[in-house]
């Protein structure tokens, strides 16, 4: 006959939450204080946010598209954008963000200085939002810290995309300038070769170098990669007037390695018509994004705003994890105590507490018997009710007995 | 006190069902708890036996009246239940039920289980129990002992106090051994230490404990 007690049921799930019950609701009372309470004791820190537009047509440049390689592909376009951002995100601008706000701990040499960085890095956040928005946000421990950083982070990204675009407009420019002058040359000696010609070509990049370095260093500091690029340019250029001008250099010296020239006039003319036309609708392009206020595919859909409330910590959330975490502390302590308590140990177990013989176990009444109506519980007043059990099993039921 | 019942005397309501108690003690667990308690009663030497529980409604009279029934219709002693409860006679109601209650129900219990089944109760007729019951039950039982193969003493349980109730240390005290039955509600550590406390310093000798598994809980 199987035993009662081998199996839980509800009934003994609900007496063991009846024992338990002060001690549960004590724990979980405790667990969820505690959830709230650190509501209120962890600092508050706050999140301004601020949502950018960069638009596909940012990696095109209208009539000059087969000189610049333009990205089609959506997903890789946003791969771009994101590195474009991380690329704004520079040790210098870190450190420069850092020490403004007073976020470091450490002197610049002291080696924990990289591990603040690391911090800072994490505390910008941007990710892509949609296709061509990208959500940029930075805590902060105040809300107008958190407003500030957010707003220096976003001018940055937005003028890294300026420079970035600035950039290689101004460097496709200098190319083409460099082949019209070596096709000029080219014409030239075709024709009427004339050093003089090649000095006043060679001035003239020289000029604009220049003048792109001024604009440049007008913006950023003179170590910025791309003011150094122009510079060994402009120093390359000078090299080579003063070639030209010493006398030294004819039309095969002056050409720029890898350039081939065309060998009849009529061809060298066309395509130096066809780099001239482009050149100037280069030069049309890069002096209208001289003026930010020219460029539209970079829009800042959402300015950052002071936060009115933080984001962390969340006290609803922390109180409902405190609760759900009381309530598992609390079954498991009362899983606890019920094993201490013996509850789900064998009778046997119970025996040897009390150091005396385990006789055996008397079974419970069939339900077939109590049915009968003889020997009900109720009827003898002898127990509070009848057994809840079902009979136990093994085969002694009365009509197999009388068989 | 009064010696007061013979199993066929307080037959009350008809029913031509034999009890299931008949069939109850015919369980193999039962033939084997009967013949374990028989084995250590005669290690022991003991011919008289007090059932003990903690609490109340964990089965004590059930357990006395199945193991008198099993002595009696198994093992073919002569056994008396002496009822040392708190329960009223009308109350104890439920021997008459178990032991049978017709003449036919009787006459299929069979003829010597008539005379081997006795009841006694320290009851007197208004229910209560006298004032001295519990002290002078030992020697009233040990002038009848020699009749019997068995004495059972039904007892409260160790956790009613009340002026009104036979104190079960006291009953026990004065049998030979005491048996422990205990429950799903009082199996556990902390009431087995206290039946220990309730047991340990008044001279009652433990035969052993049985675990009844059909007690509520």
């Amino acid at each position: 006959m199987k035993r009662d007690d081998d199996l839980i049921q509800l009934h003994d799930i609900i007496a063991i939450f009846r024992r338990n019950f002060q001690k549960m609701f004590l724990v979980t009372a405790v667990c969820g204080g505690l959830g709230i309470g650190a509501g209120y004791v962890i600092p508050p820190r706050f999140k301004a946010t601020a949502v950018v537009n960069i638009q596909s047509s940012y990696f095109e440049t209208p009539m000059v598209n087969d000189l610049i390689a333009s990205v089609r592909d959506p997903g890789e376009q946003n791969a771009r954008r994101g590195s474009l951002l991380r690329l704004s995100l520079s040790q210098e601008f870190l450190t420069q963000l850092g020490e403004k706000h007073g976020l470091f701990e450490h002197p610049a040499d002291h080696p924990l200085r990289t591990v603040e960085l690391e911090e800072l890095l994490k505390r910008i956040e941007y990710f892509s939002v949609s296709p061509t928005n990208f959500q940029i946000s930075v805590g902060a421990g105040s809300a107008i810290k958190s407003y500030e950083m957010t707003k220096e982070v976003l001018e940055r990204m937005i003028s890294t995309l300026y420079e970035e675009r600035y950039s290689t407009l101004v460097r496709t420019q200098l190319a083409l300038k460099s082949n019209l002058r070596v096709l000029n040359n080219s014409i030239r000696g075709i024709t009427s070769p004339a050093a003089d010609q090649d000095v006043e070509g060679v001035r003239q990049q020289l000029q604009a170098v220049n003048t792109e370095i001024e604009i440049l260093q007008n913006r950023f500091s003179p170590q910025h990669p791309k003011v150094i690029q122009l510079k060994e340019q402009a120093e390359q250029l000078q090299a080579e007037m003063d070639g030209i001008q010493r006398g030294g250099r004819g039309r095969g010296a002056s050409m720029p390695r890898g350039i081939e020239t065309p060998t009849s006039e009529k061809s060298a003319k066309d395509l130096y018509d066809e780099l001239l036309r482009k050149l100037n609708f280069l030069n049309i392009v890069i002096e209208m994004e001289k003026d930010p206020a020219n460029v539209s595919y970079i829009t800042v859909v959402e300015k950052p705003v002071i936060p009115a409330k933080p984001f962390s910590p969340k006290k609803r959330v922390l109180a409902g994890l405190g609760l759900v975490g009381g309530v598992v502390l609390s079954l498991i302590l009362a899983v606890f105590f019920e094993l201490r308590r013996g509850t789900f140990a064998p009778p046997e177990v119970s025996s040897r507490n009390l150091d005396v013989a385990f006789l055996g176990v008397l079974p419970a009444l069939p339900d077939a018997a109590k049915m009968a109506g003889h020997l009900t519980y109720q009827a003898t007043g002898l127990l509070d009710g009848p057994p809840a059990h079902p009979p136990a099993p093994g085969g002694h039921s009365s009509k197999k007995k009388k068989g | 006190m009064r010696k007061v019942i013979q199993v066929n005397s307080t037959a009350q309501s008809a029913s031509n069902v034999p009890s299931p108690l008949l069939e109850y003690v015919r369980f193999t667990e039962v033939k084997r708890l009967v013949h374990q308690i028989h084995q250590e009663q005669k290690k022991r030497g003991a011919k008289s036996l007090a059932v003990l529980s903690l609490h109340p409604g964990e089965g004590r009279t059930f357990f006395v009246s199945a193991l008198a029934l099993g002595y009696a219709l198994l093992l073919r002693k002569k056994v008396l239940i002496v009822d040392a409860t708190s329960q009223t006679l009308n109350g104890y109601l439920f021997m008459d039920r178990v032991m049978g209650r017709t003449e036919e129900e009787l006459a299929e219990l069979g003829g010597p289980l008539l005379e081997v089944v006795d009841l006694m109760s320290a009851h007197n007729k208004e229910g209560k129990g006298g004032e001295s019951a519990e002290f002078l039950i030992g020697p009233v039982i040990e002038a009848q002992k020699d009749q019997y193969d068995l004495v059972l003493f039904d007892t409260s349980a160790l956790e009613r106090r009340n002026k009104n109730n036979m104190d079960p240390v006291i009953i026990a005290s004065q049998a030979d051994a005491s048996i422990i039955l205990h429950s799903p509600s009082s199996a556990d550590r902390e009431a087995m230490f206290e039946m220990r406390r309730a047991v340990n310093g008044w001279n009652i000798d433990v035969l052993g404990t049985v675990f009844n598994a059909g007690a509520p809980k």
